[in-house]
């Protein structure tokens, strides 16, 4: 990437080179100096070059702050910032320069030459001290890269300026066949903002790829095969796809008009970009899956979906999250962060206790000591899965006491333990959501002793198996002496299907996922080393109506 | 929000498994090229539920084949852990011929609703929903597939292959 103070001194030096120029050339004719001897002027030299320069801008809709929907009375032009710019004729690349902050670029160009411009839907640094690579495609196009096209023009002999718009498309009721030029864009934008907030706490940040999928075409039906390429990608998320070491990342964002658009409801897209941070960043475990701000979840989805939104908000600069759909993207719905949950249904389970006492502890401490936890202690040195409790630990490991005091007193008004003893396990916590089995929240295991596990399923909504009681979480702490390759067992009764995951070190050592109804157990071998080891046990089977709590145990040999 | 996690593991017994914005835990277990799905077998498709939105699930069946003018029967299961209610359009190609809502869910409860269709030309068709709960709303989306001709989607742009290699879709600047 061509950084913004390479641009300004190249044209600098151009500006200058002209200048020299123009004084030199001594097209006046005229001497000061009488007594020197006539000399022909030579003739003046053709530029070879010139420079064109201009801003790139998109067209931004904002949401209504009343009801979330679009509000396309209120669209204003934006800078596109960090974008690449080129200079074409045909398919050759005749120059390529990146937009500053305000969305200028200089490109030099032949002069005399056809050209036009292109925006190109990306984010790239790779030589700047933190680096990025963002980039805007269409998934139903099989991933090819939004480009927005000027009309071809003449470079001409002399320096111009020619900027170029990327439209919304919108004429009033609709939007035109092929005119929303600005969506992929105005997405660029809300990730470029998540870019500038992180890269300000941490100067050399390197964000992994990511690669965004928008498309006119991406609709709320969900493809049950899980083909992206139809649009029908039901909803905007994050997805990470892990194979052996690779990772990948990507986001899907909604885009089809009058069912339901994402690419200016900024809200999402920065919740979704949270996620991504999560898993590039930090410690994500989250279940996934469906949620609401009312349901009481499992602690890992909790607090990934509360940090999504409570980052959302942060690097947007507002409390408010808004939300449109529908017919001509006129429904929505907002709310705001600075409204507290003060039901009773409050803690370490409930996403608004995390989102909104998150973006508390940002608003009065800032966001250096909120990413140096979720980058720093949670994502490098605990053995607990990311939850609220792994967070406010690695907080307080920072030592910082204006911090850790903020922290206490905002997240014991919403009932999660933070007195003496309060670690990245939950211990000492006493909020078991109405239930306690629910608490402990992660069971202690001795080596060769069936441990009893109880599911509640009084939270399941529907099918979902994420929600609190839903998912049980154990720890053991391995000696030296008893490292090497364990076998984890799950006994459970007729018509039940346990599955199990084991962690170490926050990290996935064996899945245990099979099919096993019809038989009474289920068991992997994991090798496991000295220290802590995790196990998230839950049961594959729902039933609709919620059924009374089954039992069943968990074992390591 | 919505998170998807995909874990492929290289090993002679592939487990690969999926949180799914569905709400849905989709495993599946390969040996070779045998793929066995591991689901709940009552017939329901979940549709994904919104960050910040109703957090009311949905879940559907359609019952029979999809034709042209023939009368189509949905099933829709719906859950909330608040009151809720749904509200149903029908999209190109698609006619509702029973109520169209709002349907009502009682908190903790869940309700089966039948919806009644009638398609009304040959291609994937869309019957939208819109959930509501404490004042929130999600939007989602039932693909219907009548026939075999393929869905409306066009390309948005000027898909053109660049002499690298890359794909790129133009749109023209404003």
């Amino acid at each position: 990437m061509q950084s913004s103070a390479a641009m300004h001194l190249k044209l600098a030096v151009l500006v200058c080179a002209l200048i020299v120029q123009g004084c030199g050339g001594g097209g006046s004719g005229v001497s000061t100096v009488a007594t020197a001897p006539s000399v022909p002027n030579p003739a003046p030299v053709a530029p070879s070059t010139v420079l064109v320069s201009g801003a790139a801008t998109y067209a931004f809709v904002p949401n209504k702050a009343s009801n979330g929907a679009l509000d396309f009375a209120a669209a204003v032009d934006k800078p596109v910032r960090g974008a690449t710019v080129q200079a074409m004729s045909g398919s050759t690349v005749l120059a390529t320069a990146v937009t500053n902050e305000q969305g200028s670029y200089a490109l030099t160009l032949p002069v005399n030459t056809s050209y036009f411009l292109r925006l190109r839907a990306e984010l790239i640094n790779t030589s700047g001290a933190a680096k990025w690579n963002v980039s805007v495609k269409d998934n139903t196009t099989g991933g090819a890269l939004w480009v927005v096209d000027s009309a071809v023009a003449s470079s001409g002999n002399t320096n111009s300026s020619r900027s170029i718009a990327a439209g919304s498309g919108w004429n009033g009721s609709r939007y035109a066949a092929n005119g929303r030029a600005a969506g992929p864009f105005a997405i660029l934008d809300t990730i470029f903002s998540g870019i500038k907030l992180v890269s300000s706490v941490q100067p050399t940040a390197t964000f992994p790829l990511l690669d965004v999928f928008w498309s006119p075409g991406n609709n709320t039906a969900r493809s049950t095969s899980n083909d992206y390429s139809t649009g029908e990608i039901g909803v905007t998320f994050f997805l990470e796809t892990i194979q052996g070491s690779s990772v990948s990342r990507v986001i899907y964002v909604l885009g089809k008009e009058d069912d339901d658009t994402d690419e200016y409801d900024s809200s999402v897209v920065g919740h979704e970009f949270g996620h991504y941070l999560q898993s590039a960043f930090s410690n994500d475990h989250s279940t996934g899956g469906s949620h609401g701000s009312l349901s009481k979840l499992d602690m890992t989805l909790a607090f990934s979906e509360g940090w999504g939104t409570a980052w959302s908000s942060m690097m947007r600069g507002t409390p408010i999250y808004s939300d449109s759909f529908g017919v001509a993207q006129a429904s929505g719905f907002a709310f705001s962060l600075l409204t507290t949950p003060t039901d009773k249904a409050r803690g370490w389970y409930r996403e608004d206790s995390i989102d909104s006492g998150l973006y508390a502890l940002y608003s009065g401490q800032g966001f250096l000591p909120i990413w140096t936890a979720f980058s720093g202690p949670m994502a490098s040195s605990q053995n607990a899965l990311g939850s609220i409790f792994s967070f406010a630990d690695a907080v307080r490991s920072a030592g910082n006491a204006a911090v850790t005091s903020a922290l206490d007193r905002i997240f014991a008004a919403q009932n999660i333990f933070t007195g003496v003893g309060a670690d990245q396990w939950g211990t000492g916590e006493t909020n078991d959501g109405g239930n306690s089995g629910n608490l402990p929240i992660y069971t202690k295991l001795t080596l060769n002793t069936p441990m009893p596990v109880c599911f509640i399923n009084e939270n399941q909504v529907g099918s979902s198996k994420n929600k609190l009681g839903m998912l049980k979480y154990f720890r053991i702490g391995l000696t030296p002496g008893q490292a090497g390759v364990r076998t984890i067992t799950a006994n459970f009764g007729v018509g039940r299907d346990l599955d199990f995951t084991v962690y170490q070190g926050r990290k996935v050592v064996v899945e245990a996922l099979a099919d096993s109804l019809g038989t009474t157990s289920e068991s992997a071998n994991a090798s496991l080393n000295a220290g802590e080891v995790v196990i998230r046990v839950n049961d594959f089977i729902t039933t609709s109506p919620p059924v009374a709590p089954n039992c069943a145990t968990i074992t390591i040999r | 929000m919505d998170t998807l996690k995909l874990v492929i593991v290289p090993l002679a017994v592939m487990l690969t498994s999926m949180a799914s914005a569905s709400g849905i835990q989709q495993t599946f277990e390969a040996k070779g090229a045998a793929v066995k799905s591991k689901t709940e077998g009552r017939g329901f498709t979940s549709t994904p539920v919104k960050k910040g939105g109703s957090g009311v699930e949905v879940a559907y069946r359609i019952d029979g084949t999809p034709e042209v003018g023939r009368a189509l029967t949905i099933l829709l299961s719906v859950s909330s852990s608040s009151d809720a209610q749904l509200t149903l359009r029908g999209g190109e190609g698609i006619v509702l011929t029973g109520a169209v809502g709002p349907l009502q869910t009682l908190a903790g409860q869940t309700t089966l609703h039948q919806v009644s269709v009638m398609p009304t030309a040959q291609g994937r068709f869309y019957l939208h929903i819109v959930s509501s709960a404490n004042g929130r709303d999600t939007a989602s989306a039932i693909a219907i597939q009548v026939g075999k001709a393929a869905g409306q989607n066009k390309p948005s742009g000027d898909v053109q292959v660049m002499p690298n290699g890359e794909r790129v879709i133009s749109v023209p600047a404003r």
